[in-house]
């Protein structure tokens, strides 16, 4: 068939509209936003009039094969989407030039992404061959437009582009480095297709597979270091908060007991002139025992948690002693010795003693409640967690008390638990953790009324 | 005669124990004596060596000693005693007790602040003493002991029910009558040690035969006397059966 200037404008016209819906939904990936309706469909008119025009004229003489005027295309193709973007999304030029450049790359590299499909080059003077081409190009445009938004979305690169959009710092070279982007494509791809193909080797290509590994390798170790350091901050922050809350509240102490102790100085003060032995001695002995009710407690279980020198551990048992607080759960934390190392790993420690930790809470929790009416219950009624470390290892004894007696031989069974089915997960994962190490051994049993769960950790080579 | 040892630094404070201890002995009539009153927990040590009958030790939380601690001479003193009974004086309640009773099964612990508390301390002590070793003596006293790291445990053999290997090689889980426990051991080694009143019933299963209630010969399981079960092989079957009829 022979083709003139307005057949081939014509047939182009379809052709640009899927690039244009395609570049709507590449957009809408990358910043999440959508056009005003009226304003996207009266922008296609100066863009397809931009891209079209020059393109026919292009093709009609014959010059694609110069990687000049495909270079000059993917500029109009910018900034025809430049102009869109700055009137229908109303961004401002920066971020308009900015996106578009990145859609128009994004598009091209998608757009040639077809070409693993593709066996050959189509014959465009032959009708059908043109209208297989036109229909297959439209169809893999939109296609691969979807699933490359997909993919940003769902690796969240749209967060980094927008935080790379909107940073303080001017980051001036890599914002030229997006704006050439869709030109240095077009021109590695023509430096690997024409210029530099030696025997079995290509060196463009394989520096952006250098470039790719490198990406790739930096990104997702990076983030995993990043994600573990920001997990430590965060059991860290954790842990300091609840130090300080703590020492707030012995100063809150400190200051009501001043206050008492004034008052009662002034009474004293009488007593003492008029030599009345044993009234000063009486005040001595409930003065000090009052002091040590009402802060020895917190000062203790503060110097306690200081012992225990494993962070990942410590972390645990700040945040599990926050919780119970706001659980309104007694708790009483013993580490009279410091706690520098744990012979097991310390994410296996931390889930084995977090799992003895929360029954032990909500068993307490429990009883707390079915025992509101006598008092005497109350006085045993608390969590109590020892941790005494020595040469030979570490031992972790965990203490709740119980209303029932505790079906020992059943707790230690799999997926058994006193809720219920379904929920004895946790007992099942710390026999497996107790198991799995030739170094730990545990014990439980019931005394009084409680219930006591020891786990003890050796000192000695760690075999799996 | 059951020996006390006393360790403290400070001397007026073992003056005073010792006084009340020696009036409280000879007004109950408790068959003890004190027979080492030391600042030095060497000596003490050393007297319980030589002595290598079961006692009782007062010992003081803070010691002023560079080798020993409180904790640390009562791990001393339970390795030379595993059974003889640990009391703590201490200057202040501020002390991590639970922690020494269940490391070192220490008794109870004495605070030294007013003399009449600290006497009443030591009375009380002394009768849960005297309480526990008459219970004792009714008991026919054999024990399975288990070391794990510095703790030695003992279990009377009459509370275990059965012995069970675990998921994992020499892995083993005793089921008690009020406890349980795991630990690194050989069942084939259990079986030798305990041989007399245990029987392998299974490959995975050693139990105390004088806790067996019943067999369910259809299911080929051991019902034990707390309700708890076990299979049993084929092979045991013939000699469960036999014992049961015996």
């Amino acid at each position: 068939m022979e083709y003139t200037y307005a057949i081939v404008f014509l047939l182009n016209i379809p052709l640009v509209l899927s690039e244009y819906i395609c570049c709507i939904i590449l957009t809408y990936a990358l910043i999440k936003q959508k056009p005003s309706l009226k304003m996207a469909g009266l922008m296609f008119i100066p863009y397809c009039l931009i891209i079209v025009l020059p393109s026919s004229v292009f093709f009609m003489k014959n010059l694609f094969g110069n990687v000049f005027f495909v270079v000059i295309v993917s500029f109009l193709e910018s900034a025809g989407w430049t102009l869109v973007l700055h009137t229908a999304y109303r961004l401002c030029w920066e971020k308009s030039l900015l996106t578009g450049a990145m859609t128009v790359f994004l598009y091209g590299t998608l757009e040639e992404l077809g070409g693993f499909f593709i066996r050959g080059n189509f014959d465009l003077s032959i009708p059908g061959e043109l209208m297989m081409y036109m229909v297959s190009s439209i169809a893999e445009i939109l296609l691969l437009g979807i699933i490359v938004s997909g993919i940003i979305l769902k690796l969240r690169l749209h967060e980094v582009y927008n935080g790379f959009l909107s940073a303080d710092r001017k980051n001036y070279l890599w914002k030229a480095v997006i704006i050439l982007l869709p030109v240095l494509k077009i021109l590695s791809v023509e430096i690997a297709n024409e210029r530099l193909v030696l025997n079995n080797s290509n060196p463009m290509i394989s520096l952006l597979f250098l470039l790719l590994v490198m990406g790739v390798l930096n990104d997702t170790f990076r983030c995993g270091i990043q994600k573990k350091q920001l997990q430590e901050q965060q059991a860290s922050l954790e842990q300091q908060k609840m130090y300080i809350q703590s020492l707030e509240s012995v100063q809150r102490d400190v200051r009501v007991f001043r206050h008492d102790f004034k008052n009662r100085m002034a009474g004293i003060r009488i007593q003492a002139d008029e030599g009345d032995l044993k009234a000063v001695q009486t005040f001595i002995s409930e003065v000090t025992g009052d002091f040590e009710k009402k802060m020895g407690e917190k000062i203790f279980q503060i110097s306690q948690l200081g012992n225990i020198q494993v962070t990942e551990l410590k972390g645990l048992i700040a945040v599990k002693v926050s919780e119970m607080e706001q659980r309104g759960i007694p708790f009483r934390l013993e580490a009279p010795a410091a706690i520098t190392e744990v012979d097991i790993p310390a994410g296996d420690l931390c889930r084995a003693a977090g799992i003895l930790l929360d029954n032990a809470m909500e068993e307490t929790e429990a009883f707390l409640q079915k025992s509101m009416e006598s008092s005497e219950d109350k006085k045993h009624c608390k969590v109590t967690a020892l941790f005494c470390g020595d040469e030979s290892g570490v031992s972790i004894i965990i203490r709740n008390p119980v209303k029932e007696p505790v079906p020992l031989s059943k707790i230690w069974k799999n997926g058994y638990s006193t809720k219920g089915p379904g929920r004895g997960i946790g007992l099942a994962s710390l026999r497996r953790i107790v198991e799995s190490y030739d170094n730990v051994s545990s014990r439980s049993y019931e005394e009084d009324g409680l219930f006591v769960q020891e786990l003890n950790i050796g000192t000695g080579e760690r075999r799996i | 005669m059951i020996p006390i040892y006393l360790c403290d630094d400070e001397a007026a404070v073992r003056r005073e124990i010792r006084k009340e201890l020696e009036k409280e002995i000879l007004i109950s009539g408790y068959d003890m004596k004190i027979i080492c009153d030391s600042g030095s927990p060497e000596e003490v040590l050393d007297a319980a060596a030589k002595n290598g009958k079961r006692g009782i030790f007062f010992l003081d939380v803070d010691l002023k000693n560079d080798r020993y601690t409180g904790f640390t001479l009562g791990q001393a003193v339970r390795k030379l005693d595993p059974r003889g009974f640990l009391i703590y004086v201490t200057a202040y309640g501020e002390l991590a007790f639970d922690t020494f009773r269940y490391k070192l099964e220490a008794l109870d612990y004495i605070v030294k602040d007013g003399r009449e508390e600290m006497f009443r301390g030591i009375r009380k002590c002394l009768e849960i003493i005297k309480d526990r070793l008459k219970e004792e003596q009714g008991e026919d006293g054999e024990y399975f002991t288990v070391k794990f790291m510095d703790t030695v445990r003992h279990i009377p053999v009459d509370e275990i029910i059965y012995f069970e290997t675990g998921g994992k090689s020499h892995r083993i889980i005793l089921h008690g009558l009020k406890e349980n426990m795991d630990f690194t051991g050989s069942i084939r080694e259990l079986q030798k040690t305990m041989s007399g009143k245990f029987m392998r019933v299974h490959r995975a299963y050693l139990v105390n035969t004088q806790r067996i209630r019943l067999l369910d010969i259809k299911e080929m399981k051991i019902i034990f006397t707390n309700g708890e079960e076990c299979p049993f092989s084929r092979k045991a079957k013939y000699e469960l059966m036999s014992l049961l009829n015996a």
